[in-house]
């Protein structure tokens, strides 16, 4: 016996972090189990480790599944979106290191002029 | 007075010492707000399609990561009024959709969504690796 777990985008958002999401036209993913209690065995003792393997499998199928150029060119757009999270983490980092923060005095000293005495 | 002691009353008081001051290694040279950053890759973006015509003034960025920006500005070569056009481009799960002036909205194909396409690309590849000096493929710091 089967059940299928329907796979969301969600589930298929890159690891590395850059915010694409990968779509098929029309394509219905879905991954088989052999059952809920196969799911929740020995086996697979995390959510996590399910989850990963739900993504795998997933991947694959998009893979192998047709893709219109269109939806290939949509893709391609919404990666190059990731510029604006690379903006975001430098944006950050400048927040961590805002001039209006002065470090303290024996830090300056310390960084300018090292702790001789 | 030991030496160390000087030193921090020449910070404090504003000797010239202090003008000569380092900036902490872990520490970057400069601040540039959101806005900046936006006009430092707009540069960029503006010169994708092409050279700009006399007179017009051209923005195209990447406001988030769901939504790009192109803005022209120029004027009527008759009646020398200004005139703007701003498109704003969104990524959809159906497709890229093209918002204008007017409550015009259509989904793009064809020549125009494979030309925004080749420009969204180039814009990531020049703006990672020249604005954010970041390798384009890993996102990893380029090597100095």
């Amino acid at each position: 016996m089967t059940d299928k777990l329907k796979i969301t985008t969600e589930h298929l958002m890159s690891p590395h972090g850059r915010g694409e999401t990968l779509l098929r036209e029309n394509v219905e993913v879905g991954v088989f189990v052999e059952s809920p209690e196969h799911y929740r065995s020995d086996h697979l003792r995390s959510q996590a480790e399910a989850d990963e393997l739900k993504i795998r499998a997933a991947r694959k199928m998009l893979e192998e599944a047709p893709i219109s150029p269109e939806m290939q060119r949509r893709n391609n757009i919404d990666l190059a979106g990731g510029v604006a999270l690379i903006r975001e983490q430098v944006l950050a980092q400048e927040k961590e290191y805002d001039p209006n923060t002065p470090l303290a005095l024996e830090d300056i000293v310390k960084d300018n002029y090292g702790l001789a005495e | 007075m030991s030496r160390l002691l000087k030193r921090v009353l020449l910070l404090l008081v504003g000797d010239p010492v202090a003008a000569q001051l380092k900036m902490p290694k872990n520490r970057p040279l400069k601040k540039l707000t959101e806005r900046e950053l936006l006009q430092l890759e707009s540069e960029i973006g503006a010169q994708l399609f092409g050279d700009v015509p006399e007179g017009h003034r051209r923005e195209f960025f990447c406001l988030d990561p769901k939504t790009w920006i192109w803005y022209e500005e120029w004027k009527d070569p008759k009646t020398g009024k200004p005139m703007s056009t701003t498109t704003r481009y969104e990524v959809h799960e159906k497709g890229i959709l093209k918002v204008q002036e007017g409550a015009r909205y259509s989904f793009i194909e064809g020549a125009e969504l494979q030309n925004l396409e080749a420009a969204t690309r180039m814009y990531y590849e020049q703006v990672v690796r020249r604005v954010y000096g970041r390798d384009p493929r890993t996102g990893l710091p380029l090597a100095a």
